[in-house]
């Protein structure tokens, strides 16, 4: 089958395959057109199914009590094998969006799952949890009206381009213990109780800025929203948290102060995997204009 | 006048004068010293303009006596540069660097030509400082050089050097009805007597010596200094000797056997002597055995210089990867951890009562082995010696103008290694645009600043450098200054804790704060800083 970007895509023949580190809602993975594959997570000896067998609840009051902290692993090529040989058996064209090459080694068993099959498109995202959710989100809401194979990978692009990714964790810890500080190294291990604000950027975590106090962080979290966008047309956003209900909230109000047409479509708990190098309290806001 | 006599600036000869001038300095540096303006324990503008002139007198000691005047020149001014400590230090040595363009080009030291030296002396200084503020020695040296210019075609050099010191003199006393806090604190700017003092020393040869003819400006020794000022003796031990009939030239001749550095001046009723010797005992029997001996001064020379040398080496750890690197001047050990965790590269000990040269931060910016280095001062009076070194240092060095330690650490949180030095600068400086820094320290005497009446031992607060409470009661003062840092709004107040039981308390009194703001993040540190219970910023 050869591809061809006049390809028309919608529901009907088109699928979209994430894997558990887009950090999607319950109600979301209920779509018929989206399939999520788990990443596992080791606790010790105990292994679970990111979001399947663990969910963030239970995962940060974990976390809090746990020795050591815990591990987490890629899915297998196999498993990816075996989705794409049933979505297949369905429909013509699958995307499989994933988290970024460069955190995780998840494209890869998903790019070697896919030869042999036809029709199947692995993307990089060069991001990771909600982020990548939002766009699969908004792929999906591409697919409700239709659209071709070029308009499809045109908003991939873009998104990739221009989709605004911030977030503050609470103690870079977790990320520095996790191997996946990127160039975000020079604010860890301050005595002063620094926010540092991240992005990703070129598929790694960077320090976007670094700021003191918890207000300080929400109000430039909001200026980076009003900096890379434009009045008039619809900005959808996504907030997301790790056990930081409240924050989440607070950032909600802030990015609805603006004189921007937001529309929060997302919202979403960072799950085990990605809460593995988050820790707690992180909260995050991703968002594209339209 | 013979050519013969219109000798060239020989090592020999301006050893002599710079020593009269050092040791003139250094006899009356505490009374230089307490002429500081704010009751806060700093007053060390005296010491700094010693320990700047020290430095010309090491870089002569170590000079060979064949050297051209352009050469001598460029010795005393490398001393002046590199010794440099605190504003008025430096503002010093830009004046030295000045007043010597005219000798190095080798021209004789006739009244013409100490007359020009003043000219350049005084331009120099006065285009090394930003914003000159009249008052300060910057308008003594103008005053002296005005009245220098008008002195009359062929004056008698002694009529000359006269007219210089009183004019000198008289500016020194002007200077309170220039500068507010001078006539406030009811005292004459700290910077100008030094000057005085020293410009004094040299004319007069430590002030005893008979008035010298100027064309002798250069030759005048102080008759007891002119062995070698450096030695190897431990003790630097000075003293004043109180009596009737007091005879210099005896006691001096006493006294030689036992040390050299030897200087003994002043009048039949009032002896100053400084001297470099490793019987500070028997020296100080042979004075009270001719009269009271008070103001007595004892300093391990040695411990002083192992001590500096410790210093670098602790502080010397190996250089964290990155294009930019920060030198720091910070004191107390909590404080040091701060700034390091941060990423700060090389801390250069000093401070508030502690102002290192120059040629200290320009070893701590050459120790970083990077060619683009921040230097963060932390403190008003290092700011300066910072730009100098910054100058003569061959790294790409950009001088971020912090105030203060807690500004210093507030600009650290946005420094970024891997940019290049100048955005680092830019960023790192605009920090100090929402940033309030308060203070709160014991008053070593009674003042009156800024409105606000200060009593000896009283704790005083300040806000970004001006006294807003002055209070035997800590928690009242740490609650008003507290009370203006949060104003405006400001969510962010981090408290640096000092050491020592004041410390303790005050400490005390920010965590009682938490109750009445509950809306404002609080951090509290272990600052261990000397002099200082707390130092406070809000952003």
């Amino acid at each position: 089958m050869i591809e061809d970007p006049l390809d028309q895509l919608d529901r009907t023949n088109t699928a979209i395959v994430v894997d558990s580190c887009a950090d999607l809602p319950e109600e979301v993975r209920a779509d018929t057109n989206l399939t999520m594959v788990p990443l596992k997570l080791h606790f010790g000896d105990d292994t679970f199914r990111d979001w399947i067998d663990i969910k963030p609840a239970e995962f940060y009051a974990r976390l809090r009590t746990a020795e050591q902290v815990p591990t987490t692993s890629q899915p297998s090529m196999g498993e990816f094998q075996n989705e794409y040989r049933r979505l297949r058996e369905r429909f013509d064209h699958i995307f499989s969006i994933h988290l970024g090459e460069k955190l995780s080694g998840t494209l890869s068993s998903a790019t070697l799952a896919k030869e042999g099959f036809a029709g199947i498109t692995v993307v990089d995202s060069e991001m990771a949890s909600l982020a990548v959710g939002l766009l699969a989100y908004r792929l999906l809401a591409l697919l409700d009206r239709g659209t071709t194979r070029g308009e499809f990978l045109a908003y991939i692009d873009r998104y990739r381009r221009e989709a605004g990714r911030l977030f503050l964790l609470d103690t870079l810890e977790y990320l520095q213990k996790g191997g996946r500080i990127g160039k975000a190294s020079s604010v860890a291990g301050s005595l002063l109780h620094i926010k540092p604000l991240l992005t990703f950027d070129d598929g790694i975590v960077d320090s976007y800025k670094k700021v003191r106090g918890e207000r300080k962080a929400m109000t430039a979290m909001q200026e980076y929203l009003v900096e890379r966008t434009q009045p008039g047309p619809p900005v959808r956003v996504c907030i997301a948290h790790g056990a930081a209900p409240e924050r989440a909230e607070e950032l909600a109000t802030l990015v609805q102060e603006t004189d921007r047409t937001i529309d929060i479509c997302l919202r979403g708990e960072v799950g085990a995997v990605i809460g593995t190098y988050a820790g707690p309290g992180a909260v995050a806001l991703f968002f594209i204009q339209e | 006048m013979a050519s013969d006599d219109r000798e060239r600036l020989s090592v020999d000869r301006v050893r002599s004068v710079v020593l009269a001038g050092f040791y003139a300095l250094e006899a009356r540096k505490q009374e230089v010293n307490d002429l500081n303006v704010y009751p806060v324990p700093d007053g060390d503008t005296g010491t700094n303009l010693c320990l700047t002139v020290r430095s010309v007198v090491d870089e002569l000691r170590g000079a060979s006596d064949d050297l051209d005047p352009a050469q001598v020149c460029e010795a005393i001014a490398g001393g002046a540069l590199m010794g440099a400590r605190g504003n008025s230090g430096v503002i010093l040595s830009q004046m030295v660097r000045g007043a010597l363009e005219p000798f190095a080009a080798g021209e004789p030291p006739t009244i013409d030509t100490v007359v020009a030296a003043l000219r350049r002396a005084t331009d120099t200084a006065y285009r090394a400082v930003r914003k000159p503020v009249e008052g300060t020695m910057l308008t003594v040296i103008r005053e002296v050089t005005e009245a220098a210019e008008t002195a009359e075609e062929g004056v008698a050099p002694s009529a000359f050097i006269d007219l210089v010191l009183e004019a000198g003199w008289n500016s020194v006393r002007r200077t309170p009805t220039l500068l507010k806090v001078l006539a406030d604190a009811g005292v004459v700017d700290a910077g100008g007597y030094g000057l005085m003092v020293l410009l004094e020393g040299m004319a007069r040869g430590g002030g005893s010596a008979p008035r010298e003819e100027a064309s002798e400006l250069a030759r005048q020794p102080a008759a007891a200094v002119l062995e070698e000022p450096e030695s190897a003796y431990t003790y630097c031990t000075s003293f004043l000797v109180e009596g009737r009939a007091l005879e210099a030239a005896a006691f001096e001749e006493a006294l030689i056997p036992l040390g050299d550095s030897l200087l003994v001046v002043g009048t039949e009723s009032q002896l100053k002597v400084h001297i470099h010797t490793d019987q500070p005992g028997t020296v100080l029997t042979l004075a009270t055995s001719r009269g009271v001996v008070r103001e007595v001064e004892i300093d391990n020379m040695k411990d002083q210089t192992a001590a500096r040398e410790a210093r670098l080496r602790e502080h010397t750890s190996p250089p964290p990867s990155g294009r930019t690197q920060v030198v720091a001047v910070v004191i107390g050990e909590g404080m040091k951890r701060l700034f390091r965790s941060m990423g700060a590269a090389y801390i250069v000990d000093g401070g508030q009562s502690m102002n290192p040269s120059a040629e200290e931060l320009l070893r701590a910016v050459e120790a970083t082995d990077s060619a683009e280095v921040i230097l963060l001062p932390n403190n008003s009076n290092i700011i300066m010696a910072a730009e100098q070194a910054a100058t003569m240092s061959t790294a790409h060095v950009v001088v971020v103008p912090s105030r203060s330690m807690q500004a210093g650490l507030s600009a650290m949180v946005v420094y970024d290694p891997e940019s290049a030095v100048e955005p680092n600068g830019r960023d790192m400086a605009a920090v100090f645009e929402s940033l309030v820094t308060g203070e709160v320290t014991r008053a070593v005497r009674d003042s009156r600043v800024d409105d606000v009446q200060i009593r000896e031992g009283e704790f005083m607060g300040l806000v970004d450098d001006r006294v807003v409470v002055s209070d035997a009661d800590l928690t009242h003062v740490v609650g008003t200054v507290t009370s203006y840092l949060v104003d405006g709004g400001r969510e962010l107040l981090t408290a640096l804790v000092g050491e020592g039981a004041d410390a303790a308390r005050a400490a005390e009194a920010v965590e009682g704060l938490r109750g009445l703001y509950p809306d404002l993040e609080l951090e509290v540190h272990e600052g261990g800083q000397p002099l200082y219970p707390l130092l406070l910023s809000a952003e």
